[in-house]
């Protein structure tokens, strides 16, 4: 598989499949950054294309100074900001109403019970709006960290911060998130195999 | 007060091997952080159950392409758009290249030289043949789209000054032709869209983005069997000699 490096030189050649390839590889995460950070689907998609096609105008300017992928969450990032900034809108925890169980058959893993699957539908929908609850900073911190990976250094790079506002966020966010989820009725049993989270009264508990 | 900076570097393992043995230790006689830790990790645990719903690709469609929504009407763009897919579909030309450069566009076509040029009789029209005066027409454009970036002038208004076609047509014969072919895999178009664009053209960037993807798409997607009609080559051929004549 070719490097990005490789392929954002090819492009700034004027390769344009390479860069083709570029946005068919992250084009996923990218999409997936900016739902969760503003939390509709249509402003996402609009966002991600945004972020390509912005990489591509300034794709002179870029010397491989930092990670391509950095550069697209840089974006993706500012973009979501100015979204939410004009907006004036906090994410909403977009979760479709009810359970349709034949969909939801559909996506059983093997080893799963639909019963199994229906609660981690439920606990989807109890972590994101968990995750609605949070600052913005903190959510975003969260989210690179959990969704996209990064590491603390990465993440304080991408968000021009020191390195210690990053674990503080980071601290601060997931303790809240612990608190919203167990008022949302989810245990914390955490287990070194699968871990099983038990969605208790989820829905008399305040939740939806 | 425990160190909360060890305690998270701890919950997402992103300790050194000596700090973390340090703080291992530190866990084994600190309570509230050993609870704390476990319920955090427990907390991370969870959060993997948020999904991101499939959502669209940013790929579009091929349907895509042809909806008219997708096309400013007006703009000069979707027309060179449309143009070189009724060109490239309408004919067996290969290598139709359309490229902006520093903010302008050129477009170049891939044919050789016609090795002679036959008075061939335009015959009883296929199903997927043009006329020639659409024809004419888009070539037409094509000039004139060349000329305006040879003299750098602005970029035309997209009018197309023949009666018979207008900017509508020219769209909506573009999608019967690519609906309307036999067979889809006979169809390649080999056409590229590139972007260079001045900050003017920021409103339809979007749009053009999904064209360029679109082509792409439909350059991949198709193998490569072009429109073997010889009559419409002929045709064709007889056309843009018949123009450059006129000259």
């Amino acid at each position: 598989m070719t490097s990005d490096e490789e392929l954002v030189a090819r492009s700034r050649g004027g390769d344009l499949d390479s860069f083709n390839q570029l946005v068919l590889r992250w084009e996923r995460p990218i999409y997936a950054l900016a739902y969760r950070v503003v939390g509709r689907e249509e402003e996402a998609r609009d966002i991600a294309q945004e972020t390509f096609l912005r990489a591509f105008r300034a794709l002179k300017g870029f010397k491989g100074q930092a990670k391509f992928s950095s550069w697209l969450y840089r974006i993706t990032l500012n973009l979501c900001r100015d979204w939410m900034r004009r907006e004036r809108r906090t994410p909403i925890a977009q979760t479709p109403e009810g359970v349709d169980l034949v969909e939801l058959a559909g996506e059983a893993t093997p080893w799963e019970s639909i019963e199994d699957l229906v609660s981690r539908k439920e606990l989807g929908r109890a972590v994101a709006k968990a995750m609605s609850v949070l600052p913005e900073e903190q959510r975003t911190a969260i989210i690179l960290k959990e969704y996209q990976g990064l590491t603390f250094q990465e993440i304080a790079d991408l968000l021009d911060c020191p390195l210690s506002t990053v674990k503080t966020r980071l601290y601060q966010g997931l303790t809240v998130l612990r608190r919203q989820l167990e008022q949302a009725g989810v245990e914390s049993h955490f287990e070194s195999e699968r871990p099983r989270a038990v969605v208790r009264n989820f829905r008399s508990a305040g939740g939806d | 007060m425990c160190d909360k900076e060890l305690l998270v570097g701890y919950v997402y393992d992103e300790l050194e091997a000596a700090e973390r043995k340090a703080f291992q230790q530190h866990l084994a006689s600190c309570r509230e952080c050993r609870d704390e830790a476990h319920a955090l990790r427990g907390t991370r645990s969870h959060l993997a159950a948020w999904q991101v719903p499939a959502g669209p690709s940013l790929q579009p469609i091929v349907a895509d392409v042809s909806s008219a929504s997708r096309f400013r009407i007006g703009s000069w763009w979707a027309l060179a758009a449309a143009a070189a897919l009724v060109l490239a579909a309408a004919s067996a030309i290969a290598n139709l290249q359309i490229q902006t450069v520093d903010g302008g566009v050129v477009i170049r076509t891939g044919w050789s030289q016609p090795a002679t040029i036959q008075q061939a009789s335009v015959g009883a029209a296929e199903p997927t043949a043009i006329s020639r005066e659409e024809l004419a027409a888009l070539l037409q454009r094509v000039n004139q789209l060349e000329t305006a970036l040879a003299t750098r002038s602005t970029m035309p208004v997209a009018n197309v000054s023949h009666p018979a076609v207008s900017s509508e047509d020219v769209l909506r014969r573009a999608r019967q032709l690519i609906a309307d072919s036999e067979s889809r895999q006979q169809q390649a178009l080999a056409v590229r869209l590139m972007q260079g664009m001045r900050e003017m053209q920021a409103a339809h960037t979007s749009d053009l983005m999904r064209i360029e993807r679109a082509t792409n798409q439909l350059q991949g997607a198709f193998n490569d069997e072009v429109l073997r009609s010889r009559e419409m080559e002929k045709q064709f051929y007889r056309l843009v000699s018949s123009t450059q004549l006129q000259r």
